[in-house]
């Protein structure tokens, strides 16, 4: 009769063999993969410029116009695809489009040709411009490209995210709420308004204020000739003014940053906050709020 | 009765490793708390996550320890003399460390959530990833689930290893070691086939959503309860080997 330890001994060295010889044959879909029988899927418009995952595309294109009527604002909303909205004098609004659709499947290429359109809003004197989308975006990616010419009165606002955007020459106020994009907005003689994180901001020719709060973007504001207020975080701005500096009032502020000037600007300091403070009476206000914000002054 | 005296004791004797340990975790906290500045938030955010990564290491000593400083201190006998079956002493063991690695998660957690609301409260958003709240909550619980199971996995098999090393008299070391790899590798595979037989199953699906970088995503992260389930009947049967080994096969 064979003793206890005996026993045990016998079994750990059998089953030292066992293992051995599992290791060695053991295959990729045993072992954890096997055990733990995990599927991850993911969707999202992943690296569209590669498109390596979804080999089949199609793409739906097309013209609309659209009487002026009653209109007053146009506003656009898009993700995935560039926008460009160019004011002009006209009477109608024409927007040219293409939606790329790529897909994993040809199956769900087909099923989704047929799901989107562009979609075209008329309410309260307002156009909404928008894509008809399938509910269900798995394994997919849908891109709408617009270039949008409209009466250079009408009033703008677009909401857009992953895409490059350009507006120019708008005679009205632009509210814009963007992320992930570059932006560039020209000739714009009315108020503008911009929400913004993860861009890239280049701001030409404003004739009226600006208002804007900015996260992780930079921003490159040129001929600035307007009241100005902003709000930044992780942000960097570069202000070229387009009179001297002495034709404005200054109510800079960043906190974990720098104010950057080749002007005589008198900063005051306090910990990591760096001011500056100057009033003249009548002259535009330039008023900055930023953390871990670089403002330098041109 | 015996039961709760013997989880009573357990935590009594592991009680002074469990509080240097909270000590150290709130100290190295406190430190990091203070030291929050623009320049080293993310090295901090970083370093906060330490102590989950020694837990483990405790746990794995207590695993080991729980029964080798029985024959050390020549409990051993009151133990074998307990009217209770070898499972259940196990259990109250077990209890006890198990007692000990929630409350330091609760704590560890409680003070690394101060210490990431105040990073986020002042130097704002920290994160390259912008999830969803419920993307948030699945996260948290998964992480948690998979290392509760882990640090279950590290007790059980060196508290085999130590039972088993006390059938010799010499080389308990290196039986030790040898007995240590040969559970994590049979009970995984166990497992493995288990879960095999189990996967008519239905599968858990969490959803994690957000945007990060320049992607808007939904990740569907599908788990078959079916491996939960045969991972539980491993830990069972880590408690139910450990008990027979105890009971029958172990002499004073």
């Amino acid at each position: 009769m064979l003793s206890r330890k005996r026993v045990i001994t016998i079994i750990i060295i059998l089953l030292l063999v066992f293992v051995y010889i599992d290791a060695r044959l053991i295959t990729d879909d045993q072992g954890m993969a096997g055990l733990f029988n995990v599927d991850v899927s993911y969707s999202g418009n992943v690296d569209w410029s590669s498109g390596e995952d979804y080999q089949y595309r199609s793409e739906v294109s097309g013209e609309e116009t659209y009487d002026r009527d009653d209109l007053t604002s146009l506003r656009v909303a898009n993700s995935f695809g560039e926008v460009d909205i160019i004011g002009e004098s006209r009477d109608d609004i024409r927007i040219d489009y293409r939606i790329e659709i790529k897909a994993a499947t040809e199956e769900i290429l087909e099923r989704t040709i047929d799901q989107v359109a562009l979609e075209l809003n008329h309410s309260n004197q307002e156009l909404g411009v928008l894509t008809a989308k399938p509910d269900n975006r798995d394994r997919m990616n849908i891109a709408t490209y617009l270039t949008i010419r409209a009466p250079e009165e009408l009033a703008v606002e677009l909401n857009s995210r992953f895409d490059d955007i350009r507006i120019e020459n708008i005679a009205s106020q632009v509210v814009i709420d963007s992320s992930y994009g570059d932006v560039e907005l020209l000739n714009i003689t009315g108020p503008l308004e911009i929400e913004s994180s993860f861009s890239n901001y280049e701001i030409n020719g404003i004739q009226e204020m600006i208002t804007g709060r900015f996260s992780y973007t930079d921003i490159v504001i040129d001929q600035l000739s307007s009241d100005l207020e902003l709000d930044l975080q992780f942000s960097d701005l570069d202000l070229y003014l387009a009179n001297g500096p002495d034709a404005w009032s200054y109510d800079l502020s960043t906190n974990f940053g720098a104010i950057n000037s080749r002007y005589d600007f008198q900063l005051t300091e306090d910990g990591t906050r760096i001011d500056y403070y100057y009033s003249r009476e009548g002259q535009p206000l330039i008023r900055i709020d930023g953390r871990f914000t670089d403002i330098t002054i041109h | 009765m015996a039961f709760f005296s013997l989880y009573k004791k357990e935590l009594r004797e592991s009680g002074f490793a469990a509080l240097i340990l909270t000590l150290l975790t709130l100290a190295f906290h406190f430190f990091l708390y203070t030291r929050i500045t623009a320049h080293n938030y993310q090295f901090i955010i970083g370093s906060v996550l330490a102590p989950f990564f020694i837990f483990p290491i405790y746990f794995l000593a207590i695993g080991y320890r729980t029964f080798s400083q029985e024959w050390n201190d020549r409990t051993i006998y009151l133990l074998k003399s307990l009217p209770r079956r070898g499972y259940t002493i196990i259990l109250a063991k077990f209890l006890a460390a198990a007692t000990y690695l929630l409350l330091l998660i609760i704590l560890a957690g409680t003070t690394t959530w101060q210490i990431v609301m105040r990073t986020l409260v002042d130097f704002g958003p920290v994160m390259p990833v912008d999830l969803t709240g419920t993307s948030i909550i699945n996260i948290v619980f998964l992480t948690l689930a998979g290392y509760l199971w882990f640090n279950l996995f590290l007790y059980f098999m060196a508290q085999i290893a130590c039972l088993v090393s006390r059938v010799y008299d010499r080389f308990r070391w290196l039986i030790t070691i040898i007995v240590f790899y040969l559970s994590a590798y049979i009970s995984l595979r166990i497992a493995g086939v288990l879960a095999e037989l189990f996967n008519w199953m239905p599968g858990l699906t969490f959803q994690i959503s957000g945007i990060g970088g320049a992607e808007e995503f939904t990740t569907l992260i599908t788990i078959g309860s079916n491996s939960f389930l045969s991972l539980t009947l491993v830990i069972l049967g880590f408690i139910i080997g450990a008990g027979l080994l105890l009971e029958k096969v172990l002499e004073v």
